[in-house]
Parts: structure tokens; sequence; C-alpha cells
């Protein structure tokens, strides 16, 4: 009866550690994609607002609104992504809120400036760049953070299979020893009621075993290839607005863009390093891959024309892309030659891949919790049957000793 | 002629080399680990590193270069030729054959070279300097004749010494240390460092400012804050800061209460912002000149040639009226008379 018990306690504290293994997982999983969702919604504003500055004046209402909705979606991003943030990562996220009011305010300040035609503005504007590059530096921070939080939950959650096994082999063989006792002691072959508790206590092993080990492997295919495919993506995502960015920086200093070139570069070899991972390890990525191919080719041929002297050309050609680009020959439309909509596509495409990769990843979580759930029911009554049965054969020889 | 800076390798194709072995090693890891399910390392960018040349010390002015001397320059063409008339072999013929004029400028210093945001189109007192240059090549100042490159402070004799650019036309003070790594045109306008200071502030004078104890801030690397560092000034708090421009938003964020620069650059700063002006006498002498290559000596002639005759014929006076009054920036009694020419340096 003792060991039907011990079964019972023993595989619940078992499966309850696995389980709370694999749901402080799925948390850190959701919270890495939350804060990687916050850095690409501030690199994406903060892209805005150089190729804004790059117009002038003549900034477009839609891309000020779009500024504004990944401002307001950062904003409202950081403030889930402390709720379920480690002390250590909120003192963190609490920094990140600060930088990005002091950015929102520096970029309103070059704004300002710039509307009156003032150049101080590129001196906010330059700071405003700065201020959102030490946020970035803070939420990859945070987002190393998580990861490893991901990686030792998974540990945790398969350390604790021993447990399982453990208690599972320490019944049977209790209950091996008992009926061979009870055998030796009355000179009977068999206890029935014994023998059905081993042949349970076995199935609970078998079972527990099976169950709890596709849970594992359930949650750790969800971080081996779904969770790792969102995250290369997303940081390919952050890394590609990063370039856009240094593209219009390359402009606004005209015909010198050699230093925000270096940074365009790489920017563009994180996201190419990213994608080439995600497409050779997930098969994921590969459509965003070629995108950001093809909005490389168009890159180039904006810094051509700077470098060639034809700013004019360059900054029509980046800001507009070929509607609003005229008298160069050569640049007709062809694909690869259209900044804007190429890095439209990318965007896109990207964009999709981290979404659903981080809905599947959170689904796979989901079957691994459920399947714990009823294990740990599973295993509860098993053990009480266990200790029931235990209790009947015990009686049963005691009743004839009597 | 030009030097266009060669296009970097793609970066795709390096990445996809770089990767084939490090993405083969983490599938055999993958393998021989099986259980093992931790995320990738997060994605580190590499671009292949430039080989920058060291940077030698700056020469010092020597006994043979006083400093007095250096808005000394070469004497200019005798005949200054007729727009696309260069005589053959000459740096201008280059330029002329090439038919673009490349030129060195500031963006952010209002007044002398800025973007106007409105327009795009890069203005100023030196951009319409280099426009009358221009002309003289190529009876043309048009943006399809001057390619405009802009550059900071720092990058004013490198990108010459490297022939990136034709010449140099960025609020730039002519001095015997500059006159070891470049040549300089004749002297087209006069600056001098002063102090901005907040309106209100009651520092009417930099000695104001060292008796106070003042927070003053200055561009990095540049001549205005060595002068602030002098000794005579021991009681300022200096601020450096990498770009001028910078220097105005420290003190619009309260992080400085006054910014030295030259007179011309701090006009622009007053422009910007009513709640600041220029106090006190200038402390220093900033004759302002092109600069060109050390090698290109006819160029500097031809220059100085269409300077002179743009002294001569009212240019240079309309063009200081264009930026400075009629901007509002300094009464008509403030502006200084266009420099006169010193001619009196050997021809190497």
């Amino acid at each position: 009866m003792l060991v039907g018990l011990a079964l019972s306690l023993g595989g619940w504290y078992a499966v309850d550690r696995r389980d709370t293994a694999i749901s402080d997982a799925a948390s850190a999983a959701a919270q890495l994609i939350q804060v990687q969702d916050v850095r690409v919604q501030v690199v994406q504003a903060d892209s805005l607002a150089s190729t804004a500055y790059l117009v002038g004046g003549q900034e477009d209402a839609d891309q000020r609104t779009a500024y504004d909705e990944r401002i307001g979606a950062a904003a409202a991003g950081l403030l889930v992504a402390a709720q379920g943030a480690t002390t250590a990562d909120a003192v963190e996220l609490e920094t990140v809120n600060r930088q990005l009011a002091r950015y929102v305010g520096l970029v309103e300040q070059a704004r300002a400036n710039n509307r009156q035609g003032f150049p101080v503005g590129a001196a906010y504007q330059r700071q405003a760049r700065e201020v959102a590059s030490a946020l970035v530096e803070s939420l990859r921070a945070v987002e190393q953070s998580t990861r490893q939080r991901v990686d030792d939950s998974i540990e945790r959650a398969f350390r604790a299979s021993w447990l399982l096994v453990v208690t599972a082999l320490v019944s049977v063989v209790a209950i091996v020893l008992g009926s061979w006792w009870l055998a030796v002691r009355w000179r009977r072959l068999v206890n029935v009621p014994l023998a059905i508790a081993g042949v349970v206590a076995l199935l609970v092993l078998t079972v527990g075993v099976g169950v709890n080990g596709r849970a594992v492997s359930l949650a750790g295919d969800a971080v081996r290839s779904e969770l790792s495919a969102a995250d290369l993506v997303a940081q390919a995502r952050a890394a590609g607005f990063d370039a856009r960015s240094s593209e219009a920086l390359t402009l606004i200093n005209r015909g010198n863009g050699a230093a925000y070139e270096r940074a365009w570069q790489l920017s563009a070899s994180v996201v190419e390093s990213a994608l080439v991972q995600a497409c050779g390890d997930h098969g994921v990525g590969c459509a965003a891959l070629d995108d950001h191919f093809v909005y490389a080719e168009s890159h180039r041929v904006v810094r051509d024309l700077d470098d060639a002297g034809d700013w004019d050309a360059a900054v029509a050609l980046a800001t507009e892309g070929v509607e609003g680009f005229e008298g160069v020959e050569g640049f007709q439309g062809e694909a690869g030659s259209n900044p804007p909509a190429d890095f439209a596509r990318f965007d896109q495409s990207s964009g999709l891949d981290v979404a659903e990769q981080s809905q599947a990843a959170a689904r796979s979580f989901d079957l691994a919790d459920d399947a714990l759930g009823g294990l740990r029911v599973l295993i509860v009554l098993a053990g009480l049957l266990v200790a029931v049965l235990g209790a009947v054969g015990y009686g049963q020889r005691l009743r004839e000793y009597r | 002629m030009t030097r266009i800076t060669d296009r970097p390798a793609r970066p795709h194709r390096r990445a996809r080399r770089r990767f084939a072995v490090p993405l083969l090693a983490g599938v055999l890891t993958l393998a021989a680990c099986g259980g093992d399910a931790t995320l990738p390392a997060e994605v580190q960018g590499s671009i292949a590193e430039a080989t920058t040349t060291p940077t030698t010390a700056a020469p010092t002015c020597t006994e043979a270069e006083p400093a007095q001397a250096a808005v000394r320059t070469y004497a200019p063409l005798e005949a200054l030729p007729a727009p696309n008339q260069m005589p053959a072999g000459t740096t201008m013929a280059d330029i002329a054959a090439r038919g673009q004029l490349v030129v060195g400028v500031s963006a952010d210093t209002l007044l002398f070279g800025s973007r106007n945001p409105l327009s795009g189109e890069i203005e100023g007192f030196d951009i319409d300097v280099l426009k009358v240059i221009a002309r003289a090549i190529f009876g043309d100042d048009s943006d399809d004749r001057i390619v405009y490159r802009v550059i900071t402070y720092a990058q004013r004799l490198p990108a010459l010494e490297a022939g990136d650019v034709d010449i140099v036309g960025h609020t730039m003070t002519v001095n015997c240390n500059r006159w070891l790594r470049i040549a300089f045109s004749s002297v087209y306008y006069n600056a001098g460092q002063k102090v901005l200071v907040k309106d209100g502030s009651g520092f009417g004078s930099v000695t104001d400012l060292v008796a106070a104890g003042a927070r003053v801030c200055a561009p990095e690397g540049s001549t205005n804050i060595d002068e602030i560092n002098k000794s005579k000034y021991a009681g300022v708090v200096v601020v450096p800061k990498p770009d001028i421009s910078d220097c105005l938003v420290a003190m619009q964020q309260g992080e400085a209460d006054a910014t030295t620069g030259d007179d011309t650059v701090l006009a622009g700063f007053a422009a910007q912002d009513p709640s600041t002006r220029i106090v006190g006498e200038p402390f220093t002498e900033e004759p302002y000149g092109l600069g060109i290559s050390r090698d290109r000596v006819d160029l500097v002639q031809f220059v100085n040639a269409v300077l002179d005759q743009a002294r001569l014929d009212g240019t240079l006076d309309e063009i200081a009226r264009t930026w400075l009054v009629d901007t509002g920036a300094l009464a008509e009694a403030d502006v200084p008379p266009v420099p006169e020419p010193d001619f009196g340096r050997e021809l190497p």
C-alpha cells in the first residue's frame, strides 16, 4: 500500500517537475518572441524616421502614421514583456522604456527643426539613432538571457525523466520483492492482486516513460525547429530594417556614405547569415533570403548612383522606387532596382515566417503540456490502484493465516 | 582624376561561403548529441575589414613656414582661360574632360554649406564660391556639373590627399600646419572665433564665461577647441562634441552654457535658435580658403585667378551679402570686407 502511495506521489512529482520545466520553456519562448517583436518594431520605426528625414519637409502622411504605429506597438509590447520578465530582465526593460521615450523626443525635435529648414535637425536625428542603438543593445541582452532560460528549462525537463523511471522501477521491484516475501512466507506461488499491482506499475512505467518522452520530444522539437527558425528569422528582420535605415543615412551624407555603407553591409551580413541558417536547417526563410538578395541588388544601384554623383536619382530611387524615378537610363522598373518595393517583399515574407513559426512553437508546447496533464492524472490513479491492490493482496494472505 | 571607391564584394556570396562550414559542423553536432535541444547562438554579422593605414602624427609648423605666412598662396594664372577652353595637359582640362567638378562640402553648416531640407539642395556661402569655380571651367554651375560630397571636418584633408575630391569648400581655416599637407587658394572670407550664449544668461564675452566657470561646448579636433583649451581660458569647463552642430543640441538640452566656434558657424546657429546670441569680439583670426591637393598647383593658380576676378567684379561681395546680410545673420556693418589676396608664395 505504501509502495502504491509512493508511486502515486513520486510519479506526480516527477511529471509535475517536467511539466513545470516545459511550461517554463514555453513561457520563455513566448517571451523571446515578444522581446524580438519589440526590437523589430523599434528598428522599423527608426528606418521610417531616417527615410522621412531624407525627404525633408515632404514627409509622407502614411509613413508618419506607420512610424506612430510602430512606436505604439513597441511601447505596448514592452508592457507585455515586462510582465513575463525575470527581475534582472525587468530592470533592463525599464531602461529600454526610458530610452524609447527619449528616442521619440529626439526624433520629434529632429522633425521640428527639419520642417523649419534647420540643419541642427540632423544632429538630433544622429542622437536619436545613437539612443536607438543603445536600446536595441539592451533588448538583445534580454533576448540572450531569455534564450538561456529556454535552453535551461528544456534541459531540466530532460533531467526530470529519470525521476519517473526510478519511481516506477522502485515500485515494480518493491512489488516483486513483496510478492516473493509473501510467497516464501505463505508458501504460495502467486498472489493475484499483487501480481496485478505489479503489472499496473509496469504499465505506468512503460506508458509514463513513453508519454513523458513524447512530451519532452515535442517541447525539444519546438525549441530545436520552430522556435529556432522564428528566432533566426526575427533576428534577420531586425537586421534588415537596420540596413534600410543605414541606406537612408548613406544618402543623408550625400556622396560620402562610406561609414553607413559599412553599417549596411554589417546588417546585411546578419540578415543573410541568419536566413541561410534558417533556410538550411529548417527550410524556413528561404523566400525571405531570396527577397533580401533582390533588395541588396537594388541597394547596390542606389549606392552606385550616389557614388557616381547622381544623388538626386539615388534619393528618388531609395525613397520612392522606380515610380518616382525618371531620367536615369537602364533602370526602367526591372527587378532589383526598386528598393522600397523589394524591401517591402522581404518585410512581408520574413514577417509571415516569424508569425507561422512562433505559432507552431506555441502549439507544440501546448501539446506537450496537454499530454503531461493527462499523464499526471493517470499516474495518480494507477498509484492508488496499486495501493488498493497491495492492501487486498496482503489482506488475502492475512485472512488465510487466521 | 576622381577615384570612386571600389565597390565591395557582394556580401551574400561571402555569407554563403562562410556559413557552409559552421552549418555542416552544426548538423554533425546535432546528429551526435541527438537529444540536445538548444537555440542557436545569436547571429553575429561581419564584413571584410578595410585595411586602414596608420595615421602619422600631424606635422608641425616649421621655421620656414611661419604662421603669419599661411594666407600666402601661389600667384594666379596670368590669363584666365575662357570656360570650356582649358589648356591641354592641365588639371582643369582633366576636370573639363570628366565633365564634373567634385567638391567636398559641409551639409550642416547653415549659411555656409547646408542641405535645405525642403529642396534637398546643398546651399550656402561656400557652395556659391564653388559654383563660381564651376562656371569658370564649364560655363555652367548646375548639379550636372558639380558633384557634392558631404564630408566631416576631420575628412577635409584626407579627402584631398586621397584624390576623392578636387576642391574642398568647407569653412576651412588656412594655416601653416595644413599647408604641409594640402594647398590653399587665396582667402575668400575672414572669420573669427567667438562665443554663442543663451539670451539672458548675462554672459557678454568669453571673459565672463571664464570668470563664471561656465560649460563651453566645442567640436573635437577643431582649431576652436585647441583655442579654448589654452591656459588663458582655464576657468571654463570644456564640453567636447563630435560635431559642432551637436554643440547647439547640447545647449538646447542644457548640457552646455555656451558654444565656441567660428562666428560664421555661430551666426547659423543663432538663426536656428532665436534664444541664443553671439557675444564679444572675435578672439582669433580664421581666414577661409579653398583646399586643393598640393600636387595640383595649376588648379590653385587657376582658382586664384577666378577668385581675383570675383573679388574685382563684386561677386564675392554679393555672395557675402546674400548669405550673411539678406538672411539677417549679420548687420551690414558687421560683415568683414572681402580679404585682399597675398600671392607671395613661391611656386614649388
